[in-house]
């Protein structure tokens, strides 16, 4: 089944819909969302876009390892 | 909604036609109506009217017409659909944080002072050195660096006057993260200006250094700028903000200072009353009675402010209740750390010692502990006591803070008689 999801969206909203986002976000190097309290705080305001910003990660890696995971990600 | 516009007049002739139409598109989006097909009407009822207008209006169909939260919420998403700002954006008159002197300001000021530092001077030093590490490049840098460990007092504020606020709200794990990061930078600058300072001919060494130092001061300024203030404004109400910004000169500035002091447009009265009562209730009437004296509580608080040493008191739960405010306080204390755990106002590289030591007075493993460093031209002697009461039992742990190096200086002898 396809998934959608929206870069601009707060993670921690991403992740109360799909818990499989975090472990997703988790292998592609943003450690931080493990941590405890983050998500529930940091992550109301913290987007997959402010992510992908703040640690250089490059999109289509981020595109592609959604999609693995059969999600699609909307800019 | 209805707290930010407690002190907005209603005036209800002129409101009347357009609070019926709100009602009535209100009943339309009850019926099953889309957002889309009342748009039209809601444009038309709201038209040009000012923000402070919409919440006026708003507060007035939950109070006297009875319509419940969840149905002007409804309308919240109507206002979104049709100005495309946040809800947030709708709601807020005015942004109090863009306005000079708001804590938020301030940080915000501060960051474009740190990045002009770090993305120009910084760098452009950095390639220069790369092409040739002389004398004078060097010290340039020596220089910039000297200026960027101001962020000391940028992360300071922040660690000190905002986080127990976040604290409060039951903000920790971010919190204590940052603090980490902001430490490591902290000994990434000094790191590279001990480097500098000894240069031995390691280029590539320096020059990694130094960016990483760029790379990581912007990563937080942005951090900062995208979650921890955003965050903080949602959460902090404005009085809390009116007190970080009266307590944010005891710690001082990063490169840029607030060119006023912030006056919150409404009435900034609520926090001047209870710091009236503050004050009042530091210099109460009152007489302590010891075993050994009476004294007044005025004198009291005197004679610990003219004690040649810094105290801080923490209780059996370990927060701090109490620290003396003498002229020179060696290491910088702001009443927020008052009602905060002990655990908390330490950078958490520090913390495991701070809570081995409680540990060890709480057990009756110890009853003191001394540590001595030094700083600069100063000898600081830093003692832990265990405070107990008749019984023994724990009640708490004061910190004893002296600079001991006039002591230490002394030699020979000078009597009472020897002039």
């Amino acid at each position: 089944m396809q998934k959608t999801l929206s870069i601009n969206e707060p993670i921690f909203d991403l992740v109360s819909r799909d818990p499989e986002v975090k472990d997703i976000m988790i292998e592609l190097g943003f450690q931080d969302i493990a941590k405890p309290g983050m998500l529930q705080t940091a992550g109301r305001f913290m987007t997959l876009a402010k992510g992908i910003k703040l640690k250089k990660i490059d999109i289509d890696t981020v595109k592609q390892t959604f999609r693995r995971h059969g999600f699609i990600i909307q800019e | 909604m209805s707290e930010l516009i407690n002190n907005r007049e209603v005036h209800e002739t002129e409101q009347t036609h357009r609070q019926n139409m709100l009602k009535e598109i209100i009943k339309e989006l009850h019926a099953g109506k889309s957002v889309e097909e009342v748009k039209a009407r809601f444009e038309e009822a709201v038209g040009d009217v000012t923000v402070a207008e919409i919440s006026a209006m708003e507060h007035s169909l939950m109070t006297e017409e009875g319509i419940p939260v969840t149905e002007v919420q409804r309308l919240c998403s109507v206002h979104t659909a049709i100005f495309k700002g946040s809800i947030e954006e709708i709601h807020r008159s005015s942004k109090p944080e863009e306005q000079p002197g708001h804590p938020v300001h301030t940080f915000k000021l501060e960051n474009r002072e740190i990045e002009k530092l770090v993305n120009f001077r910084v760098e452009l030093h950095k390639d220069k050195f790369r092409k040739s590490d002389d004398e004078g490049i060097i010290f340039k840098l020596l220089e910039d660096l000297g200026l960027l460990l101001d962020i000391d007092k940028h992360f300071s504020r922040k660690e000190n006057l905002l986080f127990p606020y976040l604290e409060k709200y039951g903000i920790y794990g971010p919190t204590q993260v940052m603090w980490g990061v902001d430490d490591g930078i902290r000994s990434m600058i000094k790191e590279a200006k001990a480097l500098l300072s000894g240069y031995t001919g390691n280029r590539e060494e320096v020059v990694s250094a130094l960016e990483l130092i760029i790379k990581e001061v912007n990563e937080m300024v942005f951090k900062e700028e995208n979650i921890l203030l955003p965050m903080a404004l949602d959460k902090l109400t404005e009085d809390e903000w009116v007190k970080i910004a009266r307590e944010s000169g005891t710690i001082g500035f990063c490169l840029a200072a607030p060119e006023k002091e912030w006056v919150p447009e409404r009435n900034p009265e609520p926090v001047d009353a209870e710091a009236k009562e503050a004050e009042s209730a530091g210099t109460p009437q009152g007489f302590i009675r010891f075993e050994t004296g009476i004294l007044s509580v005025q004198q009291l608080e005197l004679i610990m402010n003219h004690l040649p040493v810094d105290l801080t008191f923490i209780d059996e739960n370990d927060v701090v209740r109490y620290f003396s405010h003498g002229k020179e306080r060696i290491f910088a204390r702001t009443k927020a750390v008052i009602g905060r755990t002990v655990q908390n106002c330490h950078p958490p590289q520090s913390v495991h010692v701070v809570e081995k030591l409680l540990e060890d007075f709480k057990s009756g493993n110890k009853d003191a502990e001394d540590f001595w460093i030094q700083m600069k031209d100063k000898f600081i002697y830093i003692r832990y006591f265990a405070v107990r009461d008749e019984e023994g039992r724990y009640l708490g742990t004061l910190e004893f803070t002296q600079n001991i190096a006039p002591i230490r200086a002394l030699e020979g002898q000078k009597r009472i008689l020897s002039e």
